[in-house]
């Protein structure tokens, strides 16, 4: 029985395979320079696989990959100093949450116009996460790419649930300006 | 609750984070306030587009192959014998595994435990055995008995078809998980609707890995009834019913969900029709 009993690295490359497709698009999203991309990945892979036998196996392999990705990025965005000026930014600020947002009646009359969903473009969506900071964009694409749940997001970039809420917020924000000032851009 | 209110929690609504008791006052709130409504339901819209763009691409094989190889490569090289006796095991378990297909066949290979539970339960509710628990508002004791842990936007989820009706819902637990279960009908044939937060993905094992690989739409059914699943709105609804597979596609392609009962019919010219809404 013993003999058919599947290695570490099999177990390990069986836990991998599904989530592959979504930690290279997450990795493609949040490096700086795509050139990182490969060695980024290959570099976190073997990071995990190394400490595999840490990993505890009731929890959340998909979780803890994304956590040993996201150190990674962010060790390869700091080696290259790949930082824009705008990444330091002032803490949350209440006030620029959505409640500020609903006053923007020039965001609303946008949001409410026919078109602002059906032009905007993907390359313009992919581009608008440019305009975040790298804790904002981390936080915006576990949401979106990995689907984890804010404890979990504050588990994996070790931050409180307040800061979660906090990014994602000022994220979605940020977003949905770029977006908006992008498409009155190309449809002035 | 007011506009002013609502609006502060309309993330954690949308992502599904609030505890029960405050996601049904805001679901309430917008059930009474059109403006609200139609905010939520553009917000909500623009959300999944981001969504949807922000996870376009695909896995490239090459950079995968490299990476599993060096993983493949460290791992101690099995000895002949190790490896014939594995090929033996192989043929012993490859007979095992035809003989299982042959047997269960058209058994689903993704997720068979999570299927046969829904099928079990969809048996009890055809067979009279279960019966709706309530209709409209979840009551305070299921929603204080179930806390955080159940997600009233579950229960806002509707096929949209003219000849679908809802009798009622209960609560229905598969794996730890509680979810929605809409007790349907569709021209007299009895259909349940099941809908899980999309985020409890480990009861769903296999079938959730499948979602992840970009199918849109699984079908689980085992023989004896049809079960079809797709995700929506970050949430996994499941159809189950003893009705052609072709229909069942078409009733889960229609489910929708709604936080807004009242005014996303003329925000959006939506033709959906809700049977089951929390007011």
């Amino acid at each position: 029985m013993g003999e058919n009993r599947p290695t570490p690295a099999e177990k390990f490359l069986e836990l991998l395979r599904p989530i592959e497709r979504d930690l290279e698009i997450y990795c493609r999203r949040m490096a700086w320079d795509v050139n990182d991309v490969k060695d980024t990945i290959q570099n976190a892979v073997w990071r995990a696989f190394r400490a595999f036998d840490r990993y505890r196996q009731d929890a959340s392999f998909r979780a803890w990959m994304f956590k040993i990705l996201t150190n990674e990025i962010f060790a390869a965005n700091r080696k290259h100093g790949r930082i824009a000026s705008h990444e330091i930014t002032a803490e949350s600020d209440e006030s620029e949450s959505f409640a500020a947002l609903e006053r923007d009646l020039e965001y609303r009359d946008w949001l409410n116009s026919p078109g602002a969903l059906a032009d905007a473009l993907d390359e313009a969506i992919v581009a608008a996460l440019k305009t975040l900071t790298e804790m904002e964009r981390a936080v915006l694409l576990h949401r979106a790419i990995g689907g984890f749940r804010y404890r979990e997001i504050s588990e994996s970039l070790e931050i409180p649930i307040g800061s979660v809420m906090g990014n994602l917020s000022r994220a979605r924000r940020k977003m949905r300006d770029a977006l908006m000032r992008s498409q009155r851009r190309s449809n002035p | 609750m007011k506009c002013h209110e609502a609006r502060k929690l309309i993330a954690p609504y949308l992502d599904s984070e609030l505890d029960t008791k405050t996601s049904l006052e805001v679901a309430e709130h917008l059930g009474a306030c059109g403006e609200c409504s139609r905010f939520f339901a553009a917000e909500e819209k623009l959300d999944e587009r981001i969504q949807s763009a922000l996870r376009q691409g695909g896995r490239t094989p090459s950079l995968w192959a490299q990476t599993e190889a060096r993983i493949e490569a460290s791992a101690p090289r099995r000895s002949l014998r190790r490896r014939m006796w594995r090929l033996a095991g192989a043929f012993a378990a490859a007979a095992v595994v035809v003989a299982g297909i042959i047997a269960f066949l058209p058994r689903e290979k993704g997720a068979p435990d999570w299927a046969a539970v829904a099928e079990e339960r969809h048996h009890e509710y055809a067979g009279k055995k279960v019966a709706p628990e309530f209709s409209g508002e979840i009551p305070e004791s299921v929603a204080q008995k179930f806390g955080s842990r159940l997600d009233a936007r579950a229960f806002a989820f509707a096929v949209a078809e003219a000849d679908f009706s809802v009798r009622g819902a209960r609560v229905c637990e598969i794996g730890g998980v509680p979810g929605a279960w809409m007790l349907g009908n569709y021209k007299g044939t009895p259909v349940s609707l099941m809908v899980f937060k999309q985020s409890e993905a480990s009861a769903f094992g296999e079938l959730q890995k499948r979602f992840q690989s970009g199918e849109p739409l699984v079908d689980c059914g085992r023989g004896h009834c049809e079960i079809v699943v797709r995700i929506v709105n970050g949430h996994v609804v499941c159809l189950v019913a003893n009705l052609p597979k072709p229909l069942m596609q078409r009733l889960v392609s229609s489910v929708q969900s709604s936080p807004l009962p009242a005014a996303s019919a003329d925000s959006e010219g939506s033709v959906m029709t809700m049977n089951f809404r929390i007011n």
